[in-house]
């Protein structure tokens, strides 16, 4: 076999390799699914499997004697095949007697086939294999195939989730939000250029309905603090979308889709340093070192990251006729610098001490108005504390925990006398002072925070493990603006929030039928307590001090049936909430006013879903997904008001049903191809308008507005090595991307014009490795035919741009050790 | 397995050219010349991002009312009718002005547009005639004269130098008469609260469009910038403002109305009736911090909406609390009577004197429409003569 094939193989592939053992097909019709019945009577089948030959055996490497992990494990007809686990063993099983030649197969070490005769139930072997001659290549896969089966692993989740491995993310030349919305189900609603506001949509719901986890932890920074789109793609080891169930052990809110990105922590020596120009002025580079002390098993690492765009791009203004507006307020900056110490050789299994200092600074552009003085700015410095044990009482308790220490401080400034039009011509301000809002703002807030994470494995026995789950929170959000109040002559904006939440998950894990189903359940317990003051500006007096208790009970399910080697189907379901934000608590001390009695929304999930994946004899590797879901959702929380004053209320009901579908393939050796596409449809289910129980909801039954309803992603790449030169490796990718126009507002006239338009985007990208891959070069068209793309109302966004990346990566000397989430 | 993967294919692709269009053909009717007698505009709130339709109906023998030929357009806008024209500002989302004309068969046509300067925030159209029409633009201070007919712009009067604080005097809601334009200015400290007296700036058109102003610290924010009934001429020739004095945020400052004689350009110093401390029967609390959406009829009587901050809970329950009553308001013997149509949330608790009766567009919890009073009996419909498809907070009847 082919080592380098297999390499190009799965670095576009983040899916699972699906469970082995043969079973004949059923067919996916479960209409009326009683889940919890089902993962009843499949537990009881559980009692009833057959007994069947077998080939197990353990995989070494040959110089050291070490455990091989993940080494492919084939008959050489393609019949059956299986990957070793972390102690090297593997077990194929469901065999017939006869004779077999079993390959084995790993990126770094010779491929070995061995001859068995099978006359017996069961066979065990040592497979000892020998290093390929290569030892710089060798290195950089044994790391990334650690990767790829954590991916696996987590794709193997009962939950239905999406795995973007690093290998589809390092070395493209654009954000991760770009990666994102080309997944089945996801969409990005982007406002802008590079730090503009972006939304991620996942099944229709978005912004703080869909929770964002950086390592299991919740990503609650305060507005422009931090977000994912801020981490640069280099450190990202891979992204968790789970879609319609969120596992317990990721301690956070939401209403059942999630995003988990996890950091890498490559355990060898090495250097990555990437830059990147792109269109718009925009430059993105990078630098991280990492030195790694075998003997004393220490680790140090360094980052450093910065980010800068003038988003100088030009936009047909929507609410001037035939006005083409250059964006020149819209500069943005963002700095990461982080340091590492790990040491690995104590009594646990790893202890990590990171830091990390962020900046952004974010100028805001007009699009209604020329604004030319509104900016915001962030400063966030965290000290990270991360403990893992990974075998106590007698290697079946694994614990992992960490504690975080935040402090994040922001400040908005908006103050200027002046406004303009957009010829440039200066006036006194609107407002007296200020260009936004109903004053001039110089608002500057600190939040320190205390987060903690503790998570306990314990395994029973072959069969069952528990796993707790707890984050806890602890901040206080302290805002200043005393222009602000001295403008409004009272104070709108001095008030204090003290916040502290945790979430509590306990699941318990089967495993059944020779691990052919897994099943899943969890109970979660969510507690929410918020002090501040009701700032309620109808009231003359000084506002008084509030709190809002929450603690509310959440639950999941969910299993995996393997029907054969490659083809397997999931289902769950989940009760999920999502805690009221403190804006939506707390309003903003002038016209939106508090609502301190809204309660958390909650959403009542359904997914079932197939997963089909193999290699094919000639080593191709076809994976197609689809999943079918509904879901229930009440007391959605949105602004509403009374004409003057707004304010957060839990307001509507929807039903929401999709199906989504993704199928990539090896067309041939070199040439790889996939296609998704998502169908949604979010329905208001208010029959009645809230606060009544007689009047009609003019908009019962009808799609909700404002929400993609179809699109789909596609690509094709060619990839070849020795293309140009020997040692060389070329791909050549072409990506598309399909949106269907949806309306603003709800489908109730012939006339109805708010429409956000549909388009299709196609991007082309050559990515060029050379120098045995330490050197890699990328250039990228994003949006070829400058397609009008407009995710948001009145939002235009970059039209073609052009990016070309370099990236240098010098890896040393491997060590076993790996890092996991 | 070759097949599964074929048909798994062929089944996407499949799906993702089922690009389900919008169905775009018109309703077959039959034609009917007959034209709608009323303009309502309805927001639809069942979700974050409101819009508003504006359509029309035939006349109150409709009981329902829905938007299925209702145009979209931005959420409360500001709109006025002249003959068969409707005149619609886009309220903060927009710049342009749109011209609507009605047609037979229930359709209300878009016939023009005009774009006013960028973020210069078109608050009311007044039209003098079919070549000449008015536009006060509230951020940039100014009057846009424009035709009417042909939606295109004629001259800018500039009321920039009446402007304190700021750049703008906020113009908003206009009367035309007697050749002058009365422009209530609310004079605005922030979008809300104004600490400055009532003004309104008369424009003498005869004569060159020569401006004074009437200032009046009785009172202040003149004319709320949602009503264009909240300056009017009585049978007179008096005009009357009405000031909302920074919505009852500001304590100390009083609502009421004002009055500028005819032929006079101050504020008549004898005349100021004082809602704000005027005691209302049945009222809770007994208070009214605001008239909403008046409309004059004759011999000094108003009809209006009102909000009762008593009602509203602390903080405010949008969903439940409806805080805006239906009042009968005399200017000329200070008196305002609550009537019993039920309470209505702020985004509609629109009014129209109507024939021999008056309509509410009420957001209640028993109904959603335009509600009907008798002024000769006094009887009152607990449920809407006609209801609507969203909160009604416009209704028009054309000339």
């Amino acid at each position: 076999m082919n080592k380098k094939y297999t390499i190009n193989r799965d670095r576009r592939n983040g899916w699972t390799k699906p469970f082995e053992r043969p079973k004949s097909w059923l067919i996916l019709g479960i209409q009326h699914l009683k889940l919890s019945l089902l993962i009843i009577i499949l537990i009881n089948s559980s009692l009833i499997y057959a007994q069947e030959g077998q080939i197990e055996g353990r995989v070494v490497a040959d110089h050291s004697g070490e455990d091989l992990s993940f080494v492919h494990v084939s008959v050489l007809d393609g019949s059956r095949e299986t990957f070793s686990k972390e102690d090297g063993h593997f077990i194929l099983g469901g065999l017939e007697p006869g004779e077999y030649t079993l390959v084995f197969s790993v990126i770094g070490y010779e491929t070995l086939q061995r001859s068995i005769n099978l006359d017996q139930s069961s066979v065990n072997l040592e497979i000892r294999m020998h290093e390929s001659a290569y030892q710089l290549q060798e290195v950089t896969v044994q790391g990334e195939s650690e990767e790829i089966r954590m991916a696996r692993e987590v794709q193997k989740n009962v939950m239905p989730v999406t795995v973007l491995t690093a290998r589809d993310i390092e070395n493209r030349t654009g954000n991760l939000n770009e990666l994102l919305t080309r997944q089945a189900g996801l969409q990005i609603r982007n406002s802008g250029g590079l730090g503009s506001d972006a939304r991620i949509s996942i099944r229709g719901l978005e912004g703080n309905r869909v929770q964002v986890f950086i390592n299991g932890n919740p990503l609650n920074t305060p507005d422009g603090t931090f977000g994912i789109n801020d981490l640069p793609l280099q450190v990202i080891e891979r992204v968790e979308i789970y879609k319609g169930t969120i596992p317990a052990h990721l301690g956070g809110d939401g209403l059942g889709s999630a995003i988990n990105v996890v950091t890498r922590h490559r355990d060898v020596s090495y250097i990555d340093a990437t830059i990147s120009r792109q269109s718009f002025n925009t430059t993105i580079a990078g630098l991280t070192l990492k030195k790694s002390f075998e003997k004393p098993g220490i680790g140090i690492g360094v980052g450093v990251f910065d980010n800068r765009s003038d988003n100088d791009f030009t936009m047909q203004s929507p609410y001037q006729e035939g006005l083409e507006i250059k964006r020149d307020h819209d500069y943005f900056h963002n700095f990461l610098a982080g340091a590492s110490i790990t040491f690995s050789r104590l009594w646990f299994d790893e202890i990590e001490l990171e830091t990390a200092y962020n900046s952004t600074f974010r100028e805001q552009q007009g699009i209604q108005r020329n604004i030319q003085h509104v900016e915001a700015a962030s400063k966030m410095n965290v000290l990270v504390l991360n403990l893992q044990k990974n075998s106590l009482l007698q290697g079946k308790l694994k614990f992992k925990g960490n504690v975080i220490l935040g402090r994040f401080n922001t400040s908005f400034i908006d103050t200027s006398s002046h406004s303009y039009d957009w010829e440039g011509n200066e006036n006194a301000s609107l407002l007296g002072r200020g260009e936004l809002g109903i004053g001039p703002n110089d608002l500057k807030t600190r939040q320190d925070e205390l987060r903690t994470r503790l998570n306990l494995h314990y395994t029973i026995d072959q069969h069952f493990a528990l796993n707790l789950n707890h984050t806890y929170r602890r901040a206080n959000y302290d805002p200043r603006d005393d222009i602000g109040n001295e403008y409004a002559m009272r104070n709108l904006y001095n008030h204090p929030v003290d916040l502290e939440n945790s979430v509590l998950g306990l699941t318990v894990e089967g495993r059944f039928l020779d691990e052919k189903l897994l099943v899943s359940t969890a109970f979660k317990h969510y507690y929410n307590q918020v002090d501040g003051f009701n700032t309620n500006i109808n009231l003359q007096e000084d506002a008084e001090k509030v709190m809002s208790t929450v603690h509310l009970p959440g639950y999941n399910a969910g299993l995996r049936y393997n029907l054969t080697d490659h083809f397997f189907l999931k289902g769950s379901v989940e009760k999920a909430v999502r805690l009221p934000r403190n804006n939506e608590l707390f309003g903003d001390g002038a016209l939106i006013t508090p609502s301190i009695t809204l309660k958390p929304e909650e959403a009542f999930n359904y997914t079932v879903g197939a997963v089909y994946d193999r290699y094919t004899k000639d080593q191709r590797r076809i994976q197609m997904e689809s999943n079918l879901f509904y879901m229930k959702v009440d007391n959605l929380i949105q602004l509403a008001g009374q004409g003057l004053t707004t304010g957060y209320v839990n307001y509507a009901r929807a039903r929401i049903m999709g199906f989504d579908m993704d199928v990539r393939a090896d067309i041939t050796k070199n040439i790889y191809a996939s296609l998704n596409g998502t169908i949604q449809s979010l329905i208001d289910n208010n029959r009645f308008i809230p606060g009544s129980e007689e009047v009609p909801n003019p908009t019962y039954g009808l799609e909700l507005p404002n929400i993609p309803k179809v699109f789909s992603n596609w690509s094709f790449e060619y990839h070849r090595d020795d293309l140009l030169w020997k040692g060389s490796n070329t791909r050549l990718i072409y990506e598309g991307n399909w949106v269907r126009s949806f309306n603003y507002g709800f489908d109730l006239s012939i006339y109805d014009e708010f429409a956000i338009p549909g388009y299709v985007a196609h991007n082309v990208i050559i990515e060029h490795q050379f120098l045995h891959e330490r050197l890699t070069a990328t250039l990228a068209v994003q949006n070829l035919t400058g397609a009008n793309i407009i995710n948001n109302w009145n939002q235009p966004l970059p039209g073609r741009s052009f990016r070309i990346k370099l990236r240098y990566l010098l890896l040393g000397k491997v060590d076993t050790h790996n890092h996991s989430e | 397995m070759k097949h599964l993967f074929k048909s798994t294919l062929l089944l996407l692709i499949l799906f993702l050219t089922l690009d389900a269009c919008k169905d775009d053909d018109m309703p077959d009717d039959p034609v009917d010349e007959t034209l709608d007698r009323f303009l309502t505009v309805t927001n639809i709130t069942s979700s974050a991002n409101v819009t508003a339709y504006i359509g029309t109906f035939r006349d109150l023998d409709v009981e329902e009312f829905t938007n299925e030929r209702s145009h979209q357009t931005t959420p409360y806008p500001f709109v006025s009718v002249h003959g068969d024209d409707a005149f619609l500002c886009e309220n903060r989302s927009g710049d342009r002005v749109l011209k609507y004309t009605r047609r037979p068969n229930g359709e209300l046509a878009q016939t023009g547009s005009l774009t006013m300067p960028g973020s210069s925030q078109p608050m009311h159209v007044v039209v003098a005639n079919d070549t000449r029409a008015y536009c006060s633009l509230y951020n940039t201070g100014s009057i846009a004269v424009f035709d009417p007919t042909s939606m295109s712009m004629i001259e800018f009067i500039d009321l920039t130098a009446y402007a304190k604080g700021d750049a703008s005097p906020d113009p908003g809601v206009m009367t035309l008469y007697d050749g002058k334009l009365y422009v209530a200015c609310s004079q605005t400290t922030d979008t809300y609260t104004s600490s400055h007296p009532a003004e309104v700036i008369i424009i003498d058109l005869e004569n060159g469009n020569a401006l004074t102003s009437a200032i009046d610290d009785r009172s202040g924010y003149a004319g709320n910038v949602e009503d264009p009934g909240s300056i009017f001429v009585d049978e007179m020739g008096d005009v009357y403002v009405y000031c909302v004095s920074s919505y009852g945020f500001v304590p100390g400052q009083k609502a009421g109305f004002l009055r500028i004689r005819q032929g006079e350009t101050t504020f008549d110093p004898d005349y100021f009736f004082n809602t704000t401390d005027l005691v209302i029967a049945g009222v809770e609390n007994g208070y009214v911090d605001y008239l909403y959406h008046p409309q004059y009829t004759s011999d000094g009587i108003i009809y209006s909406t009102g909000n009762v901050p008593a009602l509203a809970s602390n903080p405010p329950d949008y969903i439940n609390d409806h805080t805006f009553g239906a009042f009968k308001v005399n200017i000329y013997d200070q008196s305002i009577e609550l009537l019993d149509i039920p309470f209505s949330n702020g985004f509609s608790a629109s009014v129209l004197a109507v024939d021999n009766i008056v309509l509410f567009g009420m957001s209640s919890s028993t109904g959603v429409g335009f509600f009907e009073y008798d002024p000769m009996t006094g009887a009152v419909s607990t449920s809407p003569l006609v209801n609507t498809q969203g909160d009604p907070s416009v209704i028009l009847e054309f000339d």
